[in-house]
């Protein structure tokens, strides 16, 4: 059993090139990992906050509603860009894609840095878990936002915190709808009905539908449609100040900055709602809270989220055992995800050699960097064009139910070539200023074969071995 | 083995080649031996280039694979050449073809990558020789019909070995080179996993230069490219040209169709390139595998074993002949009771051919070229 190859990339994300030689306890070391995790490093402190993204978004926004007012257009602003002229699209946009790109140029950095990479994966795990895609523009600056300040500082927390901390986040709140979901007979839609004599804004079940499908239960856990409309009606109220759109916004408080998540009485539905049996009469905001609370320790969100974390780390289909013991964790501690990380570092299925995980494009990526000192890429390389060259465009899933995280997703024949390709590369700047030979022992540890060393060694020249040691089968997996 | 990515010339090339090299030089090139050996990469179905339209089973097992050979020339009583060969027809008709059917290396899977290693190596199972057949047999040769070279961006497997080869290339190169690409095929040979997916990978990286594109003109331009290396007095006497775009899983009519009048223009430039020298000149053109008896789903045919192996060239022993010790397509007939079944060697049969063509002693030949066979 290659433990500290495991230890390094199936529970981390690659040795570096300073590590020390694998030795000692490694399952103790990866416990200690959680105790020392930076939630905020400096890379990703040095962004900037919700305020300056909205800004960037509002200003594309105001821009382009301008634009129409002059082409005397009646889109609606949130539609296509059609009607703006291609160059004056690309520059009131860059401002926006300029966060986008210095969060996944930050999420790279803290990476590669990383002292702690098992608490490192776990961000990335629970990112993916709660998954915002960055196809809605509104949703692009904020992809990153939501990862570092959502989900990062409460990877090691309670999983109701996690939950709630997610679903409140303005990426979740505008990628899934709920800054636009109007409680039907709440204020602001009964007085509309009232005076315009047709029906007000209404609900959007969306964001509900999801927490119950994705983030909690799971799908057919035995929630119904009832369940799903009590739900959202629940969570009505709950929207994103200055960046959503018709009779919500005026409504804000004086003092919300853009960007901020806001909770508006004259939005939320009225009146008690029943949720799987149970009924919830909390006023306002703590309605949804409640419910969330009750979601996140369900008996069905312990088994949903045991066997995703299972598959994560003990493949495709994870051994029933490993998801019974997690999910027995998770119940017995109301979601301590601390605990259940150790009762996984504990547990022997993920430490089987087989079935071996493919890394994805991110995880390769990432375990190739930290094994080099020198900088592999160049000055000019765009790494969110990278990733989405790769096949991983970061905070990107196309869809709330993240990647799939399956050997098949990732192990595609021409995304094997393109991480050749990379890695040919990569080797050809870093040429002789590193050894693969002594770097093969370093990175792969105990699961450097006598094949796949020998192989390196026979390369034809520097940069050859390390591109080889990159696409070597171990390298490749985790 | 060289898996090369671009192996063929992209149109236009022919153009700076010939810039590069001297205009005329038959007059200077002697009657020294010349030899081409063009690989088929990807298994070509020798089903349909040399069809057997005489056996019974022929035309219920093809279906519309069968028609598309209705056109082309009768070799005697059993084969029809296909159309698209019609440089290959008027050789034949001026025996300076032949075609050897239903023969197979030692090889007897379905890989390409394995079986290209076998065809090239000419060892008894794949990754068994780091050196090639046409490598061994540069070192029976004399001196002056000893240079070889390789249109590729590296030595294809094939030519390696003790004596030096020189390579050709049209210039950008890919990034992931060919020798990287083939070092790490012989790293996931036995990951059950990589070894699929790499071989898809390349094989589509393949397909991107084939030479049937350009109407068959990228087939032209590489056989004038290849001749005009071969005819300087100091060119290249041994000469390797790779060419890819035969694994005809789907849409097989209008793909082989074109990659056969790709193959043909590619001979049909070489004869007219090499002039007088064609009379001293061996054209072997082999696959690493046939493919099925039958047609599948999508209009193609699947990995098979037997296929056809073609002979060009001015001084042939079997010139105007198709050789066949023909086993029947009938299915209680067939290999594994789906592909062609061969029943003669392919080693055995280029054996017979370079000995031939060089006068060299059959048995030695044959112990140098295929050692472990």
């Amino acid at each position: 059993m290659a433990i500290h190859y495991l230890a390094a990339n199936r529970f981390g994300l690659g040795r570096r090139y300073d590590d020390p030689a694998p030795a000692g306890d490694a399952r103790a070391a990866l416990i200690a990992e959680l105790g020392a995790f930076d939630p905020a490093p400096p890379p990703i402190a040095a962004l900037a906050g919700r305020a300056a993204i909205a800004d960037a978004y509002i200003e594309y926004r105001d821009e382009r509603a301008t634009m129409r007012k002059a082409a005397n257009d009646a889109q609606p602003v949130d539609a296509a860009d059609k009607g703006m002229p291609p160059e004056l699209q690309r520059l009131s946009r860059s401002a926006i894609r300029g966060h986008y790109a210095d969060a996944v140029r930050a999420r790279l950095s803290a990476a590669i840095a990383s002292p702690t990479p098992l608490p490192e994966r776990l961000t990335h795990f629970w990112a993916n878990h709660f998954a915002v895609s960055a196809d809605k523009l509104a949703v692009i600056g904020f992809a990153g936002n939501f990862e570092f300040e959502a989900i990062r500082p409460n990877i090691l927390g309670k999983f109701s915190d996690l939950l709630i901390a997610a679903v409140r986040h303005p990426a979740m709140l505008l990628y899934l709808d709920q800054a636009q979901s109007f409680g039907p007979d709440s204020p602001v839609s009964t007085r509309i009905r009232t005076r315009r004599g047709r029906p007000g804004p209404g609900l959007n079940e969306n964001l509900g539908r999801e927490i119950l499908e994705l983030h909690t239960l799971g799908v057919r856990t035995g929630y119904t449609q009832a369940d799903v409309t009590a739900f959202a009606k629940a969570l009505t109220g709950l929207t994103v100040a200055g960046l959503g759109r018709g009779a919500g916004q005026r409504l804000m408080p004086a003092d919300a900055t853009p960007g901020d998540t806001v909770f508006i009485d004259q939005l939320h539905e009225p009146g008690p709602q029943t949720i799987l049996g149970k009924r919830y009469d909390q006023p306002g905001a703590k309605q949804a809270e409640a419910v969330l609370r009750d979601l996140a320790t369900h008996p069905a969100t312990a088994r949903h989220i045991a066997t995703k974390l299972a598959r994560h780390f003990a493949g495709d289909t994870p051994p029933a055992a490993l998801i019974d013991r997690l999910a027995a964790d998770f119940q017995a501690t109301g979601g301590d995800l601390s605990s259940l990380y150790r009762t996984l570092v504990a547990s022997p299925e993920p430490w089987a050699a087989e079935p071996a995980m493919f890394k994805s494009p991110w995880d390769w990526t990432v375990s190739m960097l930290r094994g080099l000192k020198a900088e592999a890429l160049g000055p000019r390389q765009n790494i969110a064009a990278m990733f989405t060259q790769l096949g991983q465009p970061l905070w990107r899933p196309g869809s709330p139910a993240g990647y799939d995280d399956r050997v098949a997703t990732w192990a595609g024949s021409a995304a094997l070539m393109q991480r050749v390709e990379l890695a040919s590369r990569v080797a050809g700047r870093i040429g002789d200023r590193a050894d693969a030979r002594a770097l093969a022992p370093l990175l792969l540890a105990d699961a450097l074969t006598p094949a796949a060393a020998q192989a390196i060694a026979r390369a034809d020249s520097p940069g050859q071995g390390l591109a080889m040691l990159f696409a070597t089968p171990a390298f490749l997996r985790r | 083995m060289i898996f090369s990515r671009r192996t063929l010339l992209l149109s236009g090339l022919t153009a700076a080649a010939a810039s590069a090299m001297p205009r005329v030089a038959w007059a200077a090139a002697g009657t020294a031996k010349r030899l081409v050996f063009v690989i088929q990469r990807g298994a070509a179905d020798g089903l349909s280039i040399v069809a057997p339209t005489g056996d019974p089973a022929f035309a219920a097992a093809r279906g519309a694979l069968a028609e598309d050979v209705a056109g082309g020339a009768k070799l005697g009583g059993l084969f029809t050449l296909h159309p698209a060969l019609a440089t290959g027809a008027t050789l034949y008709a001026a025996r300076q073809a032949h075609f050897a059917h239903a023969v197979a290396t030692a090889y007897r899977d379905r890989s390409h990558f394995d079986g290209q290693n076998v065809l090239e190596g000419g060892g008894s199972r794949p990754y068994e020789r780091t050196d090639g057949w046409v490598g061994r047999l540069l070192t029976l040769l004399p001196e002056s019909e000893r240079d070889a070279l390789a249109i590729a961006p590296a030595v294809p497997l094939a030519l390696r070995g003790d004596a030096p080869v020189a390579t050709y290339a049209p210039s950008r190169l890919p990034q992931a080179d060919a020798d990287l690409i083939a070092r790490l095929t012989a790293l996931y040979q036995d990951d059950p996993l990589l070894h699929p997916l790499w071989e898809s990978a390349v094989r589509t990286q393949e397909l991107a230069s084939d030479i049937g594109g350009n109407n068959g003109r990228n087939g032209a331009d590489l056989g004038t490219l290849a001749a005009s290396l071969m005819t300087p007095a100091d060119g290249a006497r041994v000469m390797m040209v790779e060419t890819g775009g035969w694994d005809t899983h789907s849409g097989q009519r209008g793909r082989l169709n074109a990659q056969l009048r790709g193959l043909d223009q590619l001979v049909g430039a070489l004869q007219t390139g090499l002039g007088p020298a064609w009379t001293d000149t061996l054209v072997i053109v082999a696959t690493e595998f046939g493919r099925t008896v039958a047609v599948n789903g999508t209009g193609g045919t699947d990995h098979g074993t037997g296929s056809a192996a073609m002979f060009f060239g001015g001084g042939l022993a079997q010139g105007g002949q198709v050789s066949a010790d023909w086993p029947g397509l009938a299915v209680a007939a067939r290999f594994d009771g789906r592909d062609l079944k061969p029943t003669r060697s392919l080693e055995s049969v280029i054996a017979a051919a370079v000995a031939h063509h060089y006068a060299l002693d059959p048995a030695r030949v044959t112990k140098t070229l295929y050692p472990d066979i």
